[in-house]
């Protein structure tokens, strides 16, 4: 039992909805309800260095889902420090700034340590304040996905710390994607050097005989949906998250799920490929915009 | 380098170079002693809760999102819900019949500040989630009667959780405001409501405004229908709290984070939109400054602080409903 937090009743559950609140036969028609095509992902809003506190940060918006993302970094010694001005002075009072890395046995390598959470409020049916084992997978995913562009090999036997928060759920999919763009924005934020951007995008899959069973000939196309809402997710035979470095071309991270046939899943691939292109500018764009806006005061 | 030197003066003596400022009647972030920092206010931006807000009090961000569920009251207390006891005897009258429960926790994650960490909740998070307790059940904010299905068999459970994603102090205004915020917040279900033109009809109390779907109760069920009108919360107080920090023997209105952490004593006061006061909270002690008249001062302040809280508050809720129906300013109650 939690006896740090002010405590509920041991059971409670959502009331019943009499009618479903989202009619099947919309989603599976042929548009999408809010007016897309399969291929468009829904339009961003990214800023960095929101959260003042932090080394790096991003917020992130893709339609409605919504997060947050915070990096705390190590200083480096003094040797470094000149490639990376923005870390020379550290904040006054970071007591956790030169963070070394107690779990593990040595490493030449710095480790990526990730924190994913959904607020407990963010996602249709409410959250447990602790991380469950969704959270744990997604939080690996991140590092996983990530870990491929950040120059680790600079920082041995220490620790990065990235946290991500989603405020608002809407295609959990779309949440692991938009943290790990977040996520890639805020590094770079916090001035640690990248070899790329990591851009992710995802994208839900629908079986050709569940949506369209009249139909005889498939169309992959209409299988495809790019970055889907929590509502499309519900048709959904699978589920693929792509993370790609634009400029580097290179696949760093691909998470498929679900039930496909396989000339789906490569197109749903190239797919998402183009669309992490054009969240690249995007992202290019925050943080040209953070340069712009001179060098923060970093509390 | 004179800003060089400033910064290691800073942290070598952080006492000392506040005292400096301080003396001067300024701060050194370039505020008066008695000016708030910019405080903004977002209504209904997370459309999965049943209401949420946003505030902003310079560098601290806040978040409260509110989640309604279902759930039993208590066996041995099928009628009360699931209040402490010695409320439940201090307003026996409400708490006879039926009950609500609503559960606000603070969370202070590490991704608002390097001084947390992650895992259980820190004291200071554990502190703040008892503070909000405190005002929502003690200072009657909520009517016990209002969140009733059935009695002995259902009531509401309020789940209103506050998020700290950015913590630049004064992190106890910032979660209150947001909390009441969202309880007032029309959120997802909203539907043309009635009320901005209808008068209340309590004289002292707010117009309902919180939405939770309409519910019926049969064999065990509660079933929510969707098409009809939403049942709404009615908040009978809304309480706004006022930090003040003593540093240096002076006042300082909304500390920032450098300043709570240096601070000699705090004060917190917390006051309604008649100017009553719900709760007032000092910590620390020592410096000899905290008299009768400096509390008072803090008081005024607190009033003050109340006048530019609603004016946002209203603006926030603009076009949306009526949120402060009451006449503000009947003083006589709580004339120092």
């Amino acid at each position: 039992m939690d006896r740090k937090r002010i405590a509920g009743p041991e059971l409670s559950v959502p009331p019943l909805f009499d009618k479903p609140q989202i009619v099947p036969q919309e989603l599976a028609g042929e548009g999408r309800p809010d007016g897309r095509s399969p291929e468009d992902v829904r339009p961003i809003f990214l800023k960095t260095g929101l959260i003042n506190q932090a080394n790096g940060s991003a917020y992130i918006e893709l339609g409605n889902t919504k997060l947050a993302c915070a990096v705390y970094v190590l200083f480096f010694p003094t040797h470094c420090s000149s490639a990376f001005p923005r870390l020379i002075t550290p904040p006054p009072r970071c007591s956790y700034g030169p963070r070394q890395n107690k779990k593990q046995t040595f490493s030449n390598m710095g480790l990526l340590n990730c924190e994913f959470k959904f607020a407990s409020f963010s996602c249709s049916k409410r959250r447990g304040n602790q991380r469950d084992s969704q959270e744990k997978e997604y939080s690996q995913i991140l590092s996983e996905a990530l870990a491929p562009a950040v120059r680790l090999e600079l920082f041995p036997k220490a620790m990065i710390d990235v946290f991500v928060t989603v405020l608002e759920n809407d295609g959990t999919a779309s949440c692991l994607a938009g943290a790990i763009t977040a996520a890639s924005v805020a590094i770079a934020d916090a001035g640690l050097e990248m070899i790329d951007q990591v851009a992710a995008v995802s994208a839900v899959e629908r079986s050709h005989h569940l949506v369209f069973p009249q139909r005889t000939q498939s169309f992959a196309k209409d299988q495809i949906l790019m970055d889907a809402t929590s509502a499309e997710e519900k048709l959904e035979t699978g589920t693929l998250v792509v993370s790609y470095m634009p400029s580097a071309n290179e696949v760093t991270h691909v998470l498929q799920t679900g039930e496909t046939e396989g000339p789906v899943t490569v197109q749903a691939i190239e797919q998402c490929i183009d669309a992490c292109s054009k969240i690249y500018t995007v992202m290019s764009a925050a943080l040209v915009e953070s340069l712009k806006e001179g060098e923060r005061p970093r509390v | 380098m004179a800003t060089d030197n400033a910064d290691v003066f800073r942290r070598i003596q952080p006492h000392e170079y506040f005292r400096r400022f301080i003396e001067q009647n300024v701060r050194p972030d370039g505020r008066q002693l008695h000016k708030f920092r910019k405080t903004t206010l977002n209504v209904g931006a997370i459309s999965t809760a049943n209401g949420s807000a946003m505030v902003r009090i310079g560098g601290t961000t806040v978040i409260c999102g509110i989640k309604a569920e279902v759930a039993e009251p208590k066996i041995s207390t099928p009628d009360e819900g699931f209040l402490d006891p010695a409320h439940v005897q201090a307003h026996s009258s409400y708490a006879t019949q039926h009950a609500y429960i609503s559960v606000p926790n603070v969370e202070l994650s590490p991704i608002c500040s390097p001084k947390f960490r992650s895992g259980p909740p820190s004291e200071q998070a554990q502190v703040a989630s008892e503070f909000l307790n405190k005002i929502i059940k003690i200072s009657k904010v909520l009517s016990l009667t209002d969140l009733c299905i059935e009695p002995s068999k259902a009531v509401w459970v309020l789940y209103a959780d506050v998020l700290c994603l950015s913590y630049d102090g004064n992190v106890l205004d910032a979660s209150l405001l947001a909390l009441v915020s969202a309880l007032l917040d029309p959120g997802i279900m909203s539907l043309p409501y009635p009320m901005a033109n209808r008068a209340p009809s309590v004289s002292n109390s707010f117009p309902p405004l919180v939405q939770l779907p309409k519910v019926t109760y049969s064999e065990g069920i509660v079933r929510a229908l969707a098409d009809e009108p939403v049942t709404r919360l009615t908040l009978y107080r809304i309480p706004v709290s006022t930090t003040l920090s003593l540093l240096a023997k002076r006042l300082l209105s909304d500390p920032s984070d450098a300043e709570e952490s240096l601070a000699d004593e705090q004060v917190t006061v917390t006051i309604d939109e008649r100017g009553r006061l719900c709760h007032i909270w000092k910590v620390g002690g020592g410096s000899n400054t905290a008299t009768p008249d400096v509390l008072k001062e803090c008081i005024q302040r607190a009033r003050a602080r109340y006048g530019d809280v609603k004016g946002m508050v209203e603006r926030a809720f603009k076009e949306r409903r009526v949120v402060f129906v009451a006449s503000v300013g009947d003083e006589t109650e709580m004339d120092t």
